[in-house]
């Protein structure tokens, strides 16, 4: 039988990085070599937003967690998975409740508690037109670079014209994001 | 003590190639669960006319990459069980008029709206102004069996001129690796 494990100094060692039965399925053992740390969460009930103030979207619950990256609504980069890593949202919006007369929709990432600048998708209007937005999704897709510990959460900022109720996040706002390789 | 082992091939014992190496130090991974792959990527090369106010499949006539097959007839099919980033681009409008009031898009796994609640959606009050045209971008990581498709939807409300899907919408997906 050919060696199955090799680490440089034994011919049967505890762990290389990729391995196989033999039958050219692989295992992934190693860090490295896996889009991990990944994570995909959504929101699970519609909250109510605060006008004109950036607020934290809350009550996520993941649809899948690899490597524990996620917790408390928060994605945190776990000891030695620093690098580059995909992040995308998708941040649903209602304006019924103030009377579906929106005029601003925003969705940021944060990184560390402040603003990560670029990583916004937004609608407005110039507050003075007849644009009245009932509902609104706001997407984004990026790569960014990270370090251990870094976080990134999703705010959101809204706001109605006349001022006069609550903009809510509709449930199944997603969040996720996943490590690059060797980037 | 640390040692080298020099190899230009990395196979398992029944011959399988997982790694090999030209020995220049261009490593090309062999084993499919090494790679991104299957991963596709196509486009809408000519505007296409759609239904008005009717969810309607997009089509993406035009591929720019399909490493393994898995995209024919505007639908993905993996034939591989895993995870998978899937991404649209999609650009509607209504010829110029500036009356779309409401647009939507959306994955549809096996048929059926996937995460209805997370689509690109913009939407205007009865008595708001409407706009030229909606382009936005979704991305989902769904879990996938082999046998799972994945297509794009579209909605597009205008009270006149025709509701298109407009040229270089996109519509790709690729498996990551471990997850």
């Amino acid at each position: 039988m050919a060696l199955s494990k090799v680490d440089g100094t034994n011919f049967i060692a505890p762990t290389i990085p990729v391995a196989s039965g033999g039958t050219g399925a692989i295992t992934l053992a190693a860090a490295g070599l896996a889009n991990t740390p990944a994570f995909h969460a959504r929101t699970s009930t519609d909250q109510n937003l605060t006008r004109s103030t950036a607020v934290l979207i809350v009550n996520f619950v993941e649809d899948f967690d690899v490597g524990s990256c996620f917790a408390s609504n928060r994605f945190t980069v776990p000891s030695g998975e620093g690098g580059k890593y995909g992040v995308y949202f998708s941040l649903s919006c209602n304006t019924g409740a103030a009377g579906g007369d929106g005029e601003l929709i925003k969705g940021d990432i944060y990184k560390n508690g402040a603003y990560l600048t670029g990583f916004r998708s937004i609608l407005e209007d110039n507050g003075s037109s007849n644009m009245y937005i009932s509902n609104y999704t706001a997407t984004l897709t990026g790569v960014t670079t990270l370090s251990a510990a870094d976080y990134l959460e999703l705010y959101a900022t809204t706001a109605d014209q006349d001022a006069s109720g609550t903009v809510q996040s509709n449930s199944h706002t997603i969040f996720g994001a996943y490590k690059l390789i060797g980037a | 003590m640390g040692s080298i082992i020099k190899v230009n091939e990395y196979k398992d014992f029944n011959n399988n190639a997982i790694l090999t190496s030209d020995g220049a130090g261009v490593v090309t991974p062999n084993a499919s669960g090494i790679k991104n792959t299957p991963a596709f990527e196509a486009y809408l090369g000519t505007t296409a006319g759609i239904t008005d106010a009717t969810w309607v499949k997009a089509t993406f006539d035009t591929e720019r990459f399909d490493t393994d097959g898995t995209f024919a007839s505007d639908k993905f099919t993996p034939a591989v069980a895993g995870k998978y980033v899937c991404y649209t681009g999609c650009r509607l409008g209504n010829d110029g008029a500036n009356t779309l009031t409401h647009a939507m898009y959306a994955f549809y796994k096996n048929g059926a709206a996937y995460l209805i609640s997370t689509t690109p959606t913009v939407l205007f009050n009865s008595g708001s102004y409407g706009i030229n045209n909606f382009g936005a971008m979704l991305t989902q990581t769904i879990d996938l069996d082999a046998d799972d498709y994945i297509e794009v939807y579209v909605y597009c409300d205008t009270s006149t001129g025709s509701p298109d899907l407009i040229h270089g919408s996109f519509f790709g997906a690729y498996k990551i690796i471990g997850a």
